[in-house]
């Protein structure tokens, strides 16, 4: 062969190895068990909150990256479904650079509207619980965003209550003079989870009889109760007195609110006056 | 004494010598021995010190020895050829190196340092290599002088007067005045690699290295390492007569009796060589000792079927070109009439050579007979010794497939050979070629001994489709057809002058323009069938079965492990076999066509160029435009991950691409020469023509 064309196979040659070279110790780095890792910490150490109707999750993600170049635009994202293919959520965190070889934080920052979630939705997660379907997805680019990637798992959760254990002991209830008026007191509790703390749950409602409504209920409920709760429905002194003095079949409608969920519970006891 | 004038030499070539013998014999070695001892030298191990102090000792006597290496090389090399100063210089220096590798190899302090640390290498036997090795030299150095010697006489006006022989035959050929110094040592150096240097360095290697690695308390372990280095002593003993007859053969001209004399005598050394080798040194109980049941007999008595055609060779090329010799040596040869323009010409076997047919189907013996049979002996015994019932399983279809390969081998080594026989371009060696591929063909289809090697490996749970692999390698046996077709097609004018018939002369150009390079009769078939079979292979036949074998090991993974969704990767992998055959046709239309026009054309170039971009785009296709994507169930999440490498991919198509600039470089290269060749291939070997067989014209 000549020298021409052998000194540019030579270099075609050396030029080859070079990019398989840089290729197969990129890919291997990277490839390498323990050369990328997630720290994401327990869900205690989540910052969750309200800020108006917007419930803002911030989890303090931290990436490693082994490998011997940055991850580009690595970006975390979170969607979720009502189980039917109905989007209620669909969030990308910013797209940030994962330098090689360390820790880097990628917080994640999520805010979730809740006056975007159907209605329904958003009662059963947060009085009830409900099978949504949750998608986490990464992405980055690697190699000068040469190489591209995407992972998505996708899970179907159970969410909620956020609110549970609503019970209005009826049972328990008493009448209480309340200046010149006389208040039927209710016994009343529930718990929440803990990031819900701060926020305000209302209680609307009426108690009646079989012929008329007794009392109006319009109450709220700062999380979390701290004991000794109660709901107090006002009473007329005409319909005082009759409780005073008469059994009756009472029937209890509470309307039960947070931010913009409701439950409804209607509740039926046999009232028994107090002894004198 | 003119020899020893210092105004005979040249510096520069003396120089040369001098600084790469410098390097060999005293910078490099100083180099290691200092990096060992550096390395030692934290170590603190009384055997570790005695080690150093070895190595150091060691490197102590390196510039002695090569000093005189050094200046004796240089002065070797200074003096011009055919001078006796560059005779004795040379001789001298060989003495030299053979007091250098004595220091080395059989002074106390090398083996007092490998003795330090436990080792034992056999430094008596690389001694005994390296003295061979001087001996070529020296036999090198004495044929350089008797070849030139008459020209230096020459050219400082001494007149020398050619020495005449009355021609004789007989036992006057044995005269060493008729042979060449210069063959008989490129003869005896191919001997003493082959047969000296390569085994008896591996075996004794093998033996040192499995010293190391393996537990020496295991005596069937020893016994079989120790038989290794026997049989690396006795490689290297049995090469010494081999040599010489090696040199002996080569030394004498091709034609004479003292060549075949020789040359039958180098073959049934081979067969003593062998026999000491396999048999004698006790190899079969050895290896039986370490659970190998392997049949050395029946390799050895394989390897004396090459060893009979290397012998034959001998016999055959006394055959061809005796009448040859006897003409160049001024002997009166009759020589019978053959008519050129007979019908049967094509298949007149005294056009043939008997040398070049058993070349050939020595060729063929070796690929279809003797390695097949060596691993289907051997392989049976590795999996017998793993006492795994599937791998046992196997023991008697490889058993079977020996048979196969005798019986089917036999007819492509007979036609391996008359193909041999048979000059380039004529219809008997194509005809003969062809029978020789359908041969092959019907050997490759009795190998799957009617579905039961497919139906074994089915039972040891890997479902692979033997019928496709065993059509693509058929595909591949039918191109050697096309290419014996394309040899036909380049060779046949060639092959009519030399049996003198009439041919039709070349009509030359009056001008030539660029695009009349594109013309058919500046092409070479074969070149380019070569090129395409390359690309049958390299983007067909081995990515196919590849991805084969993937798709089955795909399925048990599907099967064993219920990874239903691992049908995509396999999918995927059906989709490239399909990427696969539809570029293979238009991939090899291009690479045949660039290999076909010759250097320095624009044709070559253009096609060139046009290879590049389908390459290009055949790497894109293939790795389906860098897309991947999978979609699994895990522990009832779905997990899906895509990948986007296309920025990789086209990185590579640009390299690919850039191989064009290689084949530009080589048009402005070669374009000059290959006008000036008459439009011929710059690089093509010009034989001198010579008759067949002597010819007389009809």
């Amino acid at each position: 062969m000549r020298a021409l064309p052998a000194a540019v196979k030579i270099s075609l040659i050396i030029v080859n190895l070079m990019v398989m070279l840089i290729l197969v110790l990129a890919a291997v780095s990277v490839a390498m068990p323990g050369n990328v890792g997630f720290d994401m910490p327990q869900e205690s150490d989540w910052n969750v909150g309200f800020s108006g109707n917007l419930l803002v999750i911030d989890v303090p993600l931290r990436v490693y990256n082994g490998g011997s170049f940055d991850f580009t635009d690595f970006k975390v994202g979170i969607a979720i479904d009502d189980g039917q293919g109905g989007h209620l959520v669909q969030q990308v965190t910013d797209p940030q650079n994962i330098k090689a070889g360390g820790w880097t934080d990628a917080p994640i920052h999520l805010t979730i509207d809740l006056d975007t979630v159907p209605q329904q939705t958003l009662n059963l997660i947060v009085f009830s619980n409900d099978t949504l379907g949750l998608h986490l997805s990464a992405s980055a680019g690697y190699l000068f965003s040469l190489a591209k990637g995407n992972i998505q798992i996708g899970q179907n959760v159970s969410f909620g209550p956020m609110v549970s254990g609503m019970y209005a002991d009826f049972n328990n209830s008493r009448l209480v003079p309340n200046g010149g008026q006389v208040d039927l007191v209710v016994p009343f509790w529930f718990s929440n989870q803990a990031f819900m703390d701060g926020q305000v749950l209302t209680v609307s409602g009426t108690l009646s009889n079989a012929t008329s409504t007794l009392s109006h209920l319009q109450q709220a409920f700062t999380l979390p109760l701290q004991g000794g709760n109660s709901l107090v429905f006002h009473l007329s002194n005409e319909a005082a007195l009759h409780l005073a003095t008469q059994p009756d079949h009472l029937t209890s409608d509470l309307n039960f609110d947070f931010h913009g969920a409701q439950l409804n519970q209607v509740v039926s006891f046999d009232w028994v006056p107090p002894t004198p | 004494m003119k020899d020893f004038e210092l105004a005979q030499g040249e510096m520069k070539a003396g120089l040369k010598t001098a600084i790469a013998s410098a390097l060999l014999f005293a910078v490099i070695p100083f180099f290691i021995l200092t990096f060992l001892t550096s390395m030692m030298s934290g170590v603190l191990s009384p055997d570790d010190r005695m080690f150093r102090e070895a190595l150091l000792q060691l490197r102590g006597i390196l510039l002695p020895f090569s000093i005189p290496v050094v200046v004796l090389g240089f002065f070797a090399s200074y003096y011009l050829k055919g001078t006796r100063s560059r005779l004795l210089f040379a001789c001298l220096s060989a003495l030299a190196i053979l007091a250098y590798a004595f220091a080395m190899f059989l002074g106390t302090d090398l083996r007092s340092a490998l003795q330090a640390i436990g080792v034992a290498l056999d430094l008596q036997l690389l001694f005994l290599l390296a003295l061979i090795g001087v001996a070529l030299l020296t036999l090198r150095y004495l044929g350089t002088y008797l070849r030139f010697r008459p020209e230096w006489l020459r050219s400082v006006g001494v007149e020398t007067s050619p020495i005449t022989r009355q021609p004789r035959v007989g036992m006057a050929e044995f005269d060493l005045a008729n042979g060449s110094f210069c063959r008989g040592n490129a003869s005896a150096k191919s001997a003493g690699i082959w047969f000296a240097v390569v085994p008896a360095l591996s075996l004794m290697l093998v033996a040192f290295f499995g010293s190391i690695i393996t537990d020496s308390t295991d005596p069937a372990l020893t016994s079989f390492l120790a038989v290794l280095g026997d049989m690396a002593w006795m490689a290297a003993l049995l090469s010494l007569p081999l040599i010489l007859l090696a040199w002996f053969r080569g030394f004498y001209p091709r034609g004479s009796l003292p060549r075949m004399t020789f040359g039958v005598a180098f073959a049934l050394l081979t067969a003593v060589y062998l026999y000491f080798l396999l048999i004698q040194t006790g190899l079969q109980a050895s290896l039986a000792d370490l659970g190998f049941v392997i049949d050395v007999e029946s390799i050895f008595l394989m390897l004396l079927l090459l060893v009979a055609f290397l012998l034959l060779k001998s016999v055959g090329e006394m055959a061809d070109e005796r009448k040859n010799w006897k003409r160049d040596v001024g002997l009166k040869v009759e020589s019978k009439t053959l008519d050129p323009d007979s019908r049967w010409a094509d298949l007149e076997p005294r056009y043939g050579k008997f040398e070049k047919g058993f070349k050939e189907g020595q060729r063929a013996l070796l690929c279809f007979i003797v390695l097949p049979v060596i691993v289907l002996t051997i392989l049976p015994a590795i999996l017998a010794s793993l006492h795994d019932p599937i791998a046992t399983s196997f023991v008697p279809i490889l058993q079977a497939m020996i048979g196969v390969a005798l019986l089917c081998g036999i007819p492509v080594v007979v036609l391996g050979f008359a193909k041999g026989c048979y000059p380039k371009g004529s219809g008997g060696r194509t005809m003969f070629a062809l029978l020789m591929m359908a041969f092959i063909g019907v050997y490759l289809f009795a190998l799957l001994l009617g579905g039961e090697l497919e139906a074994a490996i089915s039972a040891a749970g890997l479902p692979l489709d033997l019928d496709p692999i065993w059509g693509l390698l058929l595909v591949l046996v039918l191109f050697h057809g096309v290419m014996d077709l394309a040899e036909l097609a380049d060779y046949r004018r060639q092959w009519k002058v030399a049996i003198g018939r009439k041919v039709e002369p070349v009509q030359e150009e009056e001008s030539h323009g660029l695009m009349l390079d594109f013309r058919p009769r500046y092409g070479r078939y074969l070149v380019g069938a070569k090129g395409a079979k390359s690309a049958l292979k390299k983007y067909l036949i081995w990515p196919s079965i590849s991805i084969i074998v993937l798709i089955a090991v795909i399925q048990v993974l599907m099967d064993q492990f219920s990874l239903s969704q691992l049908s995509v990767i396999a999918d995927d992998l059906r989709s490239i076999t399909g990427v696969l055959l539809i570029f293979i046709i238009p991939v090899m239309v291009l690479t045949f066509l660039r290999g076909f026009y010759p250097k320095g054309s624009i044709s070559r170039l253009s096609f060139a160029w046009g290879l590049c971009a389908a390459l290009a785009f055949w790497l894109w296709s293939i790795t389906l435009a860098g897309k991947f994507a999978l979609d699994l169930e895990v522990q009832g999440a779905t997990v899906g991950v895509q990948l986007d490498l296309s920025g990789i991919i086209l990185i590579l198509m640009a390299l690919q691409l850039l191989w064009g600039l290689y084949y530009t470089a080589e048009f402005v290269s070669y374009r000059k020469d290959w006008i000036k060749n008459s439009y011929q291939p710059v690089d093509e070997r010009v034989k001198r023509p010579r008759p067949l067989k002597p010819v007389s014209k009809a």
